[in-house]
């Protein structure tokens, strides 16, 4: 691993140990390429985390242009998430106003919940789960409020705004499955429409106002699921799981061990918690730790994770290296079986592309 | 009326988050931000919770080494400022 590579898996960390404080600390004294780190963190989500981490740790000193560009990100996201937060907060009022059920969740929630303030987590869309027979009526007052409508077949529908441009998804339920993949086991995955999550909703706070969100658990749940299915290819995902332990020390464990072995989503679940254990240091409990040594499958498919997080996707990753990872992820043999045909039919099909005769250019 | 007497709020139009102790304010309607400093930043969460001068007065004499005399002056010079901008009602 590079030093630079060192560092960002140190400021993915939101709230870091005395001894990543120290790392961090050594490794500012060394030559590093701030272009780099600075590219990397944009990727990774973790440019307004670094900065702050960074100017929180006595005697720490950033060299005059890396300060520069990220100062000016991190006041950039201060705006541009208050901003955000404004827009959800109309659209929940709006929403209320036609007597619809409207919880916000990831995004600016997720900011407070997690961070404690909008500084500090870089989003750009904003997240609203609604009951699925709301679906029509939500889409007809967001369409008439000026935003225009996505078709999104899934379990969600995105609508947008430009100028300023902010990207509003609507949910009927908290996972999506949109790959073509996944779609097929998604009837066997946890349920999250918000009937299922709505006896948890706890109150929460956005930007000084009082709503509400999803509880600590069922978060937990979904962000480790939406990792796994994005291959953790942003450091900012782990940082969310970080921060959750952290922020809710008596999370419950036994809940969640229940669920994820009822669901079948052992390995979905626990590859994040297994990737903030080995690659943030964060401390995970014996009980999920027992869990994750029964799933060996779990250090191979973080071995994977590791070995992407700082590349570029490529031919091989995309078709040999990610669809592997994909089938690995399910618990059981059929559903791995399912994936495992896909693949082999998006090989065929890939393989026909290649040798398909190309129509002749006109001159 | 004097500003002692009145129940202040912040405007339902203001957003805000606290970044290390420093409030960074959106004013909705004109699209304005405001920042606060320390001190400035602990009025607004008071002003939040409380909205009467005289026991947010009470709190930060508690609070910080100040004479009464000049905290109250400092405070409605805070507060005259978070009217006239429409940050508070």
């Amino acid at each position: 691993m590079t030093p630079e590579e060192h560092l960002l898996l140190l400021g993915a960390n939101p709230y870091p140990n005395p001894a990543q404080i120290e790392q961090l600390h050594r490794l500012l004294h060394a030559p590093l390429d701030w272009s780099v780190i600075i590219a990397q963190a944009d990727k990774h989500g973790i440019s307004q985390l670094l900065f702050h981490t960074i100017q929180g740790i006595e005697g720490a000193t950033l060299p005059d242009n890396a300060h520069h560009q990220l100062k000016q990100r991190f006041d950039r996201a201060i705006r541009q998430n208050l901003f955000l937060t404004a827009e959800l907060i109309r659209v929940l009022q709006l929403l209320e106003r036609a007597g619809i059920t409207a919880v916000p969740f990831k995004g600016p929630v997720l900011a407070e919940q997690l961070y404690g303030n909008l500084a500090l987590r870089v989003f750009l869309d904003l997240d609203i789960l609604i009951h699925p027979k709301d679906k029509e009526q939500v889409k007809e007052i967001l369409v008439r409020d000026g935003y225009t409508y996505f078709f999104h077949p899934d379990s969600a529908a995105q609508f947008v705004k430009k100028q300023p441009q902010i990207i509003l998804e609507v949910h009927w339920e908290a996972i999506s499955f949109g790959s073509d993949w996944l779609r097929k086991l998604k009837n066997k995955s946890l349920p999250t429409t918000l009937p299922h999550l709505s006896p948890r909703l706890r109150p929460t706070k956005l930007g000084g106002k009082n709503t509400t969100t999803l509880s600590p658990e069922d978060m937990l749940l979904i962000l480790t699921m939406h990792g796994s299915k994005h291959w953790w290819s942003r450091l900012n995902w782990l940082s969310d799981i970080a921060a959750m332990l952290h922020v809710y020390p008596a999370i419950d464990w036994n809940w969640i061990i229940e669920q994820v072995n009822y669901w079948k989503i052992r390995r979905l679940v626990y590859l994040g918690l297994n990737l903030i254990h080995q690659f943030l240091d964060v401390k995970l409990p014996n009980l999920i730790l027992d869990q994750v040594r029964t799933e060996p499958e779990i250090e191979k498919l973080s071995r994977q994770v590791e070995s992407m997080f700082f590349i570029e996707q490529n031919f091989y990753t995309r078709y040999i290296k990610r669809p592997a990872y994909f089938r690995k992820l399910w618990d059981m043999e059929h559903d791995r079986r399912i994936l495992y045909v896909d693949h082999l039919a998006l090989y065929v099909e890939l393989f026909g592309n290649l040798f398909k005769k190309q129509p002749a250019s006109r001159k | 009326m004097n500003l002692s007497d009145r129940q202040l709020k912040p405007n339902p139009d203001v957003i805000f988050t606290i970044v290390d102790d420093e409030a960074i304010l959106l004013e909705q309607t004109t699209g304005k931000y405001y920042s606060l400093n320390q001190v400035g930043t602990r009025i607004w969460v008071l002003l939040e919770e409380y909205g009467q001068l005289e026991k947010i007065q009470e709190l930060l004499l508690a609070e910080f080494e100040v004479e009464e005399e000049q905290l109250k002056e400092d405070l409605e010079r805070l507060v005259s400022k978070l009217l006239e901008n429409g940050l508070l009602t």
